[in-house]
């Protein structure tokens, strides 16, 4: 006759409780060897560099300009220098803008009214 | 750190402790770790010197990992049994490289009473039982059945899922039920 799972079990855990029991003891030597590589693994704290908390690359830069708010202000005066050196010249805005306004005077009816030889 | 203290220490703590420089924190994790990582090996390899070797190794590394711990991710002792199955692996793939694989079996002459001898019979006789199972189910069934841990653990420490796990056990138990079935006779039980 076959034995059950349960006896094939009780047969072989019969056998694990003996290996538990018989758990090789740690001996000294090794011990001290593991405590030994523990103390030259350890590093002393006079070895650990002190970590550097100081600005990155980019606050360096930065503050070579004076700060975020001196670079915020320079960036700004040079986006404005190239969007006016986009455009034609100064005068030429001036000028457009005075057009605009003079046929806007004569559609409304207004180019009579303030005529500057009768003042 | 206060000695009456330690046995509620973390393994963490113990860790971040040994990593600033505490010596009585490496004393603690050693007292803790090193026996279950020497009983592994031991059954592992079946070679006093070379599972001493071995949890040197394994204990060593996790010296040098100590100022990278990353705190509860996973646990010292699972982080340890894992190095120490992989540096077995290691051993047992160069002893089939070099021929070295018959170990041989383990012989205990030490005089003790009728039923000690009995029971270091049985053990000696497991250990060569052991060694005749494939890498895999050995470890699964000495973490499963002898060092007693949880199948989720003994997935973590072997990298598989837990039914391949399950797997390894069964096939492993099967395996050492045939082996000593045959020498019951010789390890005096009864049939």
């Amino acid at each position: 006759m076959k034995p059950s799972q349960n006896e094939k079990d009780a047969f072989l855990n019969d056998f694990f409780d003996a290996e538990k029991s018989a758990s090789p003891i740690v001996g000294d030597e090794l011990i001290n060897a593991i405590l030994d590589d523990a103390k030259t693994a350890q590093l002393p704290k006079s070895a650990i560099a002190p970590t550097i908390d100081g600005p990155n690359i980019w606050e360096q830069i930065a503050n070579a300009f004076g700060g975020w708010r001196v670079a915020a202000a320079l960036a700004t005066c040079v986006c404005m220098g190239v969007g006016l050196g986009y455009t034609s010249s100064i005068s030429e805005v001036i000028g457009t803008d005075y057009a605009v306004a003079g046929e806007e005077e004569f559609e409304l009816g207004l180019s009579g009214l303030f005529d500057v030889a009768e003042l | 750190m206060a000695f009456d203290a330690t046995n509620e220490i973390s393994d963490d703590a113990l860790m971040v402790l040994y990593a600033n420089g505490d010596e009585q924190a490496a004393h603690l994790l050693a007292s803790r770790h090193v026996s279950r990582v020497l009983a592994l090996a031991y059954r592992m390899l079946n070679d006093r010197t070379e599972a001493d070797d071995v949890a040197q190794d394994a204990m060593l590394r996790l010296w040098k990992i100590a100022p990278k711990w990353r705190q509860g991710e996973a646990k010292v002792s699972t982080w340890l049994y894992r190095v120490a199955s992989n540096l077995c692996t290691d051993r047992l793939r160069k002893r089939r490289g070099t021929g070295l694989d018959d170990v041989p079996e383990v012989e205990d002459d030490a005089p003790s009473v009728e039923a000690d001898i009995m029971a270091r019979d049985r053990a000696t006789a497991l250990r060569n039982a052991l060694q005749q199972l494939p890498e895999r189910q050995r470890l699964a069934v000495t973490l499963r059945h002898i060092e007693e841990l949880a199948n989720p653990e003994i997935a973590e420490i072997m990298g598989i899922s837990v039914e391949a796990v399950e797997s390894l056990t069964a096939r492993g138990k099967r395996g050492l039920a045939e082996i000593l079935s045959d020498q019951k006779s010789k390890i005096g039980l009864a049939t």
